[in-house]
């Protein structure tokens, strides 16, 4: 049983890895659908927007509350809109973000093509004449990196401020004032590396996503299990990115 | 097909809105490290720069004008550092700057200062190479400060001392604490204050009086200020004057007489300088003195005689 366990996970890696090898084939080939690329944009980017706002918004007051105790200790109340805002940028609200995704597109796209999958929609695509594959997963995986990192750019600026107004709870500090101590302190290599790991975050969503539903199998348990192991996968890949990404920038220096 | 076209304009809206807080976020950031502003390049060499990093802020008089570029050795004891320096703010900062390391803050980032010199040296150009002075070593500072602090601390155990006697032995805070002494001191005060005002007073009367003297009353008032008697001694001093005169004039005929004298001419200079009758005088002298000798016997004799014995006696009683 383990042993079966075992050659799942070396399977579903292969499987895995010609996915993805099979996707860089397709997305450059011509017949580009345009059409449904806007469309799974517009579910992606416009759709998520609400959900990821308002989290950014949260973590942005939350963190902004929860430091200024450990910050008036240090009597560095002054600092507190350059630490909070370099924390968010460059971790907080991209991990955060991904993870909202994760589970929203993550979901959506595992149940969307595993319900195709299981009722043989794909396969009669392809008798239609249709590549499923550009059309299906090329668009959504597209979408996810194209509006990854514009929506970390939104819930950036929405996190900050969230991280104002928390800012204002305890201690007078004006907007201009508090925009120049923000810039003052971030660099690009804050905000690049965190957008270039957003690319990754979508990528990552939207393949695997789109990888556990269109080899779904097993009928409406399968679709199930598909969306919900998108999900906690992405979810780990998430992590698992942003800690080579950390390695990665501390290796380059980019502070 | 109305839902899509509308879909894929909040499409666009969302990517546009990402996109310009995008570039926004990048301007501001670039802004702030002077990145889009054009800024000539300058240096300045250190004997230790204290950790300083490319990319540390420059400031001129506090506020940021450049961003450190480069840190490297040229040598065992010299650092180069290269910084940038905005050419909107290079008109007022001249050649004779002065370059120094500081701390943004207690704990903050290392940062180069520029102080402005007398002003009188050419603007800052491409390339020049400051003045520095070299970093304050907090490690130097804070042992110069632990002799000082051992050395205070004897000094305050001294104090302690000298203050403990004085609170012990009673003698100079009994005199500020007594009650006798304080009122003592009071009432010299209060005679001073009398004796002040006595003086005043006699100030006052001494003002009189030299008020009287100038309006010419009283004596001396009189001989100041009387216009006849101060002609009278002008008269006075003409005569003294003319007096003064004459005995000139006396004293340079008694000049001419002497010199006569001593010449031998005249009576008396026959006299003075005549030898032969100096020694008819010296002869002459004697015989008086002789007859005087001579005198003085017959006096004596005399006193021996009837009438003039009776007188004597009469004396001798």
């Amino acid at each position: 049983m383990k042993s079966e366990a075992f050659k799942n996970l070396l399977l579903e890696t292969g499987d895995l890895y010609y996915f993805v090898i099979r996707f860089f084939k397709e997305c450059f080939r011509p017949r580009y659908e345009f059409a449904e690329l806007l469309r799974q944009c517009y579910l992606i980017g416009n759709k998520t927007l609400p959900l990821v706002g308002l989290t950014g918004f949260i973590m942005g007051l939350v963190i902004t509350i929860q430091s200024h105790p450990s910050m008036e200790a240090f009597g560095a109340q002054s600092w507190l809109p350059s630490v909070v805002s370099v924390s968010l940028v460059r971790e907080i609200v991209p991990v955060i973000t991904a993870l909202i995704c994760a589970g929203k597109i993550g979901s959506s796209i595992g149940a969307e093509l595993g319900s195709m999958a299981v009722t043989e929609q794909i396969d009669a695509m392809e008798v239609s004449g249709t590549n499923p594959f550009k059309y299906l997963v090329v668009t959504r995986v597209f979408a996810a990196v194209l509006m990854l990192p514009l929506l970390i750019v939104l819930s950036d600026t929405i996190a900050l401020y969230g991280s104002f107004l928390g800012i204002n709870m305890k201690q007078v500090v004006s907007f201009h004032l508090f925009t120049n101590q923000i810039f003052l302190k971030l660099s690009f290599g804050d905000l690049l590396p965190s957008l270039i790991k957003a690319l990754f975050f979508g990528f990552a969503i939207g393949i695997i996503g789109c990888f556990k539903g269109f080899y779904t199998r097993n009928g409406t348990q399968g679709v199930g299990r598909a969306a919900n192991s998108a999900v906690v996968l992405s979810t780990f890949a998430v992590f698992i990115i942003d800690l080579v990404a950390a390695q990665i920038a501390d290796i380059f220096h980019i502070i | 097909m109305k839902e899509e076209s509308v879909n894929r304009a909040k499409l666009g809206a969302f990517v546009l809105i990402g996109i310009t807080f995008l570039v926004l976020g990048l301007y501001f950031i670039g802004s702030k490290k002077n990145i889009f502003h054009s800024s000539i390049k300058v240096s300045a060499n250190f004997n230790n720069v204290g950790g300083l990093l490319p990319g540390n802020n420059v400031r001129f008089n506090g506020i940021n004008v450049g961003t450190v570029s480069k840190v490297y050795a040229i040598a065992d004891t010299l650092i180069k550092v290269e910084f940038t320096v905005d050419e909107d703010q290079i008109q007022f900062i001249h050649q004779d700057a002065l370059a120094s390391i500081g701390t943004d803050g207690l704990l903050g980032n290392k940062l180069i200062n520029l102080t402005p010199g007398r002003g009188k040296a050419d603007l800052l150009k491409e390339g020049f190479s400051l003045r520095s002075i070299n970093p304050l070593q907090i490690d130097v500072a804070l042992r110069t400060l632990t002799e000082t602090n051992s050395n205070l601390k004897l000094i305050t155990e001294d104090l302690k001392d000298i203050s403990g006697k004085v609170a012990g032995r009673n003698s100079l805070l009994d005199l500020f604490k007594d009650t006798i002494f304080a009122s003592n001191v009071k009432a010299s005060i209060v005679n001073l204050k009398i004796m002040s005002n006595q003086a005043l007073s006699v100030t006052g009367d001494l003002s009189a009086i030299t008020n009287d003297i100038r309006k010419g009353k009283g004596s001396i008032g009189a001989l100041i200020t009387d216009t006849m008697m101060s002609k009278q001694i002008k008269q006075t001093v003409v005569t003294f004057k003319k007096l003064s005169d004459s005995v000139a004039i006396i004293s340079g005929d008694l000049a001419q007489i002497i010199k006569n004298i001593n010449r031998g001419k005249g009576s008396v200079g026959v006299l003075l300088k005549d030898t032969m009758v100096v020694h008819n005088l010296n002869q002459s002298i004697m015989r008086i003195d002789t007859a005087a000798g001579h005198f003085s016997d017959d006096m004596e004799a005399l006193k021996h005689i009837w009438p003039f014995k009776k007188y004597f006696k009469k004396e001798k009683k």
